[in-house]
């Protein structure tokens, strides 16, 4: 009440010159966001069974917190090798590299069982699986594109982070990058339809796109795991 | 005897008037009732709030915290009109589960006047829409979509006109061209009209023909598109008669309205709430011919869960 006669008596010194058509609305101290609306909730509550049988459904169990991390953490390891593996199954090929970017995940894991509805939470967006051909020369940009961001979820490549995130002594599959090779790279549809700040998976040599959800890919990945824990294989080294 | 409510709202009518009595040299504490117009975009079927574990907005949202808010709102207001700019659909097991339904029965309960569809409520057919619309206690704006589709047509309007003290105000809704959001056939099934001319069609109807005294455009265009294409700021650069564009698609937090002037010289405000309903935007349009013809609207938001 001090703020709100303070402002109206600053008002008035200031000979009422100060009004704009837009302003800030002044918001008294004293409001209060109300609780959960009892009526909605009730609303809610005729729903909730359905929704838990469909949701509470365990999908995999974690033993650690996972979270994205940078250079790298358990859970990027995961989700890399996730669409590096399942890409491998798609094309009944070997896949060299499987690269994300972590913008699209929304939620991390406590330890705990982890359900199909955390998964939902985890990468709620419809992209789908997306193996692409780059030349050597693209992969080591690639590669130093992951270094510039700190890192992101890489698997198939290790690498040393220098200084101003440069990325150094590259290897791909315990191999040095051979400029004149072509490798397969798996990411989603989204970055190699030019999200992201990998812009070495914008112009591929080929792409083929499959008709994989990457929600659908990662919901088996971590079943198949089914005890995650936060361990990392020193693939990117600071 | 006085009641509570009648107690609150002459008590905030009196400090409202002490205030704008300093803001506004002449007027009285009683000059004018207000219409508060409340606004959501993009709530991507965000019943509950965001998880803690979420990377980002943690605790925040949830649509029975924003029900609460808009009751209390409303208890405290003269006039409320309430408003979605699209995509309610998709984004939380809520949807995969129950496909819309849910917030359609919520938003009816809730009171909102009307919502304009994005294009994530075409995403998955023209079935899935309808039968989650059957939940729906409101009507969806869309004055440049023509559908083949007759229960589409049907459910798709043009506009709304409300009355608030012998002030008109008119709504109206502008959808997204869905040929550049959506591959299920749906496209080719509604015809996304010329957006411009629509706009200024419907403009021209409401003041014209309903008498209209304040026209706000309810939209999914988003507010900048890096393609060249139709969206809220060229709008409102393009079509003159529009005060208020309540704006979605493009999930962007407008701390405070834009404001455009046209080429007449009269000023039209953009706002947009996010996503995921955050945030529940107001702005406030005392009902005076002096504010209404100035468009001198004040603005604020709220953040859900905060």
């Amino acid at each position: 009440m001090k703020k709100l006669i303070g402002l109206a008596g600053f008002l008035l010194l200031s000979g009422c010159s100060l009004f704009q058509p837009v302003v800030e609305e002044y918001v008294p101290p004293e409001f209060e966001y109300p609780g959960p609306d009892s009526e909605t909730e009730e609303i809610l509550d005729s729903y909730r069974h359905k929704y838990r049988m469909h949701t509470n459904r365990v999908v995999a169990t974690a033993h650690d917190t996972l979270k994205f991390e940078k250079p790298d953490s358990g859970l990027n390891n995961l989700v890399a090798d996730a669409i590096r593996f399942r890409a491998a199954e798609e094309s009944q090929k070997f896949v060299h590299l499987g690269v994300i970017g972590i913008s699209p995940f929304r939620v991390w894991f406590e330890p705990g069982k982890i359900t199909l509805g955390d998964m939902f939470e985890f990468l709620p967006e419809d992209d789908h699986l997306v193996i692409l051909t780059l030349t050597g020369h693209q992969v080591y940009d690639l590669v130093q594109q992951v270094a510039a961001q700190g890192g992101a979820p890489v698997s198939g490549a290790r690498f040393m982070l220098g200084p101003d995130n440069q990325a150094q002594g590259i290897l791909v599959n315990a191999e040095i990058i051979n400029p004149e090779n072509e490798y397969l790279v798996a990411t989603t549809s989204r970055f190699a339809d030019g999200e992201g700040p990998f812009s070495a998976l914008w112009n591929p040599v080929r792409r083929q796109d499959y008709e994989v959800s990457m929600n659908e890919l990662l919901i088996e990945h971590f079943r198949r795991e089914s005890d995650l824990y936060n361990i990392t294989d020193a693939r990117i080294r600071s | 005897m006085i009641s509570r409510k009648d107690f609150i709202r002459q008590s905030t009518l009196f400090m409202a008037g002490t205030l704008s009595g300093a803001l506004l040299p002449g007027r009285g504490p009683s000059a004018s009732e207000s219409l508060t117009i409340l606004f959501t975009n993009d709530t991507h079927a965000r019943i509950e709030p965001f998880p803690q574990t979420a990377r980002n907005f943690a605790g925040l949202g949830g649509i029975s915290r924003r029900a609460a808010l808009v009751k209390k709102i409303r208890y405290n207001s003269d006039h409320t009109l309430l408003l979605d700019a699209g995509d309610v659909f998709y984004g939380t097991p809520w949807f995969d589960v129950f496909r819309g339904s849910v917030d359609f029965r919520v938003m009816s309960s809730m009171g909102y006047d009307a919502m304009t569809p994005g294009e994530h409520e075409f995403k998955y057919g023209a079935d899935l829409f309808l039968e989650a619309a059957k939940e729906a206690g409101f009507p969806f704006l869309a004055a440049n979509y023509r559908a083949k589709n007759a229960d589409l047509n049907s459910l798709i309007e043009d506009q709304i006109i409300r009355e608030y003290s012998g002030f008109n105000v008119g709504v109206f809704g502008i959808g997204i061209d869905l040929n550049s959001q959506i591959e299920n056939g749906l496209e080719k099934e509604i015809n996304t009209l010329d957006t411009v001319r629509i706009a200024r069609r419907a403009v021209n109807s409401l003041r014209l023909h309903h008498h209209c005294d304040y026209v706000i455009c309810l939209s999914h265009l988003g507010l900048s598109q890096e393609s060249g294409g139709i969206d809220d700021l060229r709008l409102a650069e393009s079509v003159s008669g529009i005060d208020l564009i309540i704006g979605g698609h493009t999930h962007t937090f407008l701390d405070q309205p834009i404001e455009v002037t046209g080429a007449d010289g009269k000023k039209t405000y953009i706002t947009q709430m996010g996503h995921s309903g955050i945030r529940l935007g107001r702005v406030d349009l005392p009902l005076s011919d002096e504010a209404v013809q100035n468009n001198l609207i004040t603005s604020r938001y709220y953040t859900i869960g905060e």
